[in-house]
């Protein structure tokens, strides 16, 4: 085997892995695993979630008091819940048609991607 | 930095997405009040409200009226255009209205009213206007502009203290249903409607606002907001909430806005008018 | 609010009754900048340019003295009570921190 047959797996591997960094650069929903960090931090700002308008949950400063303490919800869902919870943030009018929770992954307010953090964050509330 | 920036161009475009959806359905719900008026209980009644309102400003608001309205003393100007010559006729509102427009006193609390002339809802803002462009040959105010907005105060703030008695039966009753109809619909990115918060959460906090009863809404414009940091009209107020609701605007005066106002006006009846009014 | 700088407005009670004490309303039209706040399109600071200095002159006697800084909105409103027992003019000097002097003067005339 001569070292450029060698070197080449390496270089096609490079390609790749621009590619894959490019592709995560503009699309950024696509391919990346949940994240509590980042479901928090789209939960407390004002243009993105904007949960703690309504939601009580740890570290907050003054939240409102529309909905319930975002804890005390969490209990009534296991490990198994995760799409009703998902379902909850993407359009909670299928549990209840006269709330006032924004839906918000079906008018488009967060990006799936978004809405599967908040889940991640909501999950790390129960530890 | 680029994921971040894309994910606001996601977000933007997101928007304008289901901000065309909106428009779309909107043409779909036909005014007339029916499936669409959601049954929405009030949270709380107006007592628990004012004792709530308490724990959270306080004697704030006292303090606050107690040091002055700083649009009282835009008062007087309005007064001055009440009585100064406009237009090709060389007459002013005070040639037919009395001197300082003495015989408009009580009027404003009978509006918006239905006005047969427009085949619509005339507010006093409307109204004004129409009489420079009508009877006095004058160019009409640009709405919420200064003058606009001070002569609309002057002329109202002659009826304070009278009880606001706007008509909601007879041939304005369509035009009442219409703005019932606007303040149950929901719209808008948040699926909000304006009932949603100001009748079922009215008294719960929105962060660290008090979202507000709607009782008080119609007595007291044009009013001085400290927000502004100037005075501005009910319709100014309807523009920012559904801003804020990431819904449509109607424009100033429109057709629909004279409806809400006459609806919201309408919940005041009975309480005295108050204007130029003080708010947060 | 009027439009430019300096522009005043002060309100009296209608009607005054000597010896009674009576509020004094004064607004006056003025950008009160900060110095703190930046120009959005240029990123440039927004130079400091607010009323420092506020005297109430009743009769030609020095009532009220005021040191006002940037905390103080934009077209600030001040009240002030004074005690009307002369019929004698009232006046209200504004000055800021680039010198220029604003100043109105009303006549009180108790009944």
């Amino acid at each position: 085997m001569s070292v450029k047959e060698r070197n080449r797996p390496a270089v096609a591997a490079t390609v790749f892995g621009t590619l894959a960094v490019l592709s995560m650069s503009l699309v950024p929903q696509v391919a990346q695993a949940a994240d509590a960090a980042r479901g928090r931090k789209v939960m407390t700002t004002k243009s993105l979630g904007n949960c703690a308008a309504c939601h009580k949950f740890p570290n907050v400063e003054s939240p409102g008091d529309i909905g319930p303490d975002l804890i005390e919800s969490m209990e009534s869902f296991g490990p198994e819940d995760r799409a009703a919870v998902r379902q909850w943030i993407w359009d909670a009018r299928e549990f209840m048609p006269h709330t006032i929770m924004p839906p918000f992954g079906a008018n488009k307010i967060l990006t799936p991607q978004q809405v599967d953090d908040v889940v991640e964050y909501l999950y790390s509330l129960k530890r | 930095m680029t994921v971040a920036m894309a994910a606001v161009l996601a977000v933007v475009v997101g928007s304008l997405i289901s901000c065309a959806e909106t428009r779309a359905s909107e043409k779909k719900v036909s005014l007339t009040p029916g499936p669409e008026v959601e049954e929405l209980e009030q949270s709380m009644s107006y007592e628990e409200y004012q004792k709530r309102y308490k724990e959270v400003f306080g004697t704030a608001t006292e303090e606050m009226a107690e040091d002055g309205n700083p649009a009282e003393l835009a008062l007087d100007d309005g007064l001055d255009l009440v009585n100064a010559v406009a237009g090709s006729k060389g007459l002013s509102c005070a040639s037919c209205h009395g001197k300082d427009g003495v015989k408009l006193k009580g009027i404003a609390a009978t509006y918006p009213k239905y006005d047969p002339a427009i085949k619509g809802i005339a507010t006093v803002a409307l109204q004004i206007n129409r009489c420079r462009e009508g009877n006095m040959g004058a160019e009409p105010f640009k709405y919420e502009s200064y003058d606009q907005l001070v002569i609309t105060m002057y002329v109202k703030s002659l009826s304070n203290g009278v009880p606001i008695h706007v008509s909601i039966d007879g041939p304005a009753r369509p035009f009442y249903d219409k703005g019932k109809v606007y303040y149950f619909k929901r719209q808008g990115q948040f699926n909000f409607s304006c009932a949603v918060c100001h009748v079922k959460y009215a008294g719960y906090m929105a962060r660290t606002n008090l979202i507000s009863n709607n009782k008080h809404h119609g007595d007291h414009w044009p009013a001085y907001r400290l927000k502004w940091g100037k005075t501005g009209s009910m319709q100014r107020r309807f523009r920012g909430c559904l801003k804020n609701m990431r819904a449509e605007r109607p424009a100033f005066q429109s057709e629909i806005f004279r409806d809400l106002e006459l609806y919201l006006t309408s919940i005041a009846n009975g309480e005295p008018v108050q204007v130029p009014g003080l708010r947060m | 609010m009027p439009k430019g700088v300096g522009k005043i407005r002060i309100r009296l009670p209608k009607h005054i009754a000597k010896g009674e004490v009576i509020p004094v309303k004064a607004l006056i039209t003025h950008p009160m900048e900060t110095g703190l706040r930046k120009n959005k399109k240029t990123g440039k600071i927004i130079p400091a340019f607010y009323i420092n200095d506020v005297r109430v002159y009743y009769g030609g006697e020095l009532v009220t003295h005021a040191d006002w800084s940037i905390a103080v909105s934009a077209n600030p409103f001040m009240t002030c009570y004074v005690k009307a027992d002369k019929a004698a003019p009232l006046k209200v000097v504004w000055k800021d921190i680039k010198g220029s002097v604003y100043e109105k003067t009303v006549q009180i005339q108790p009944e």
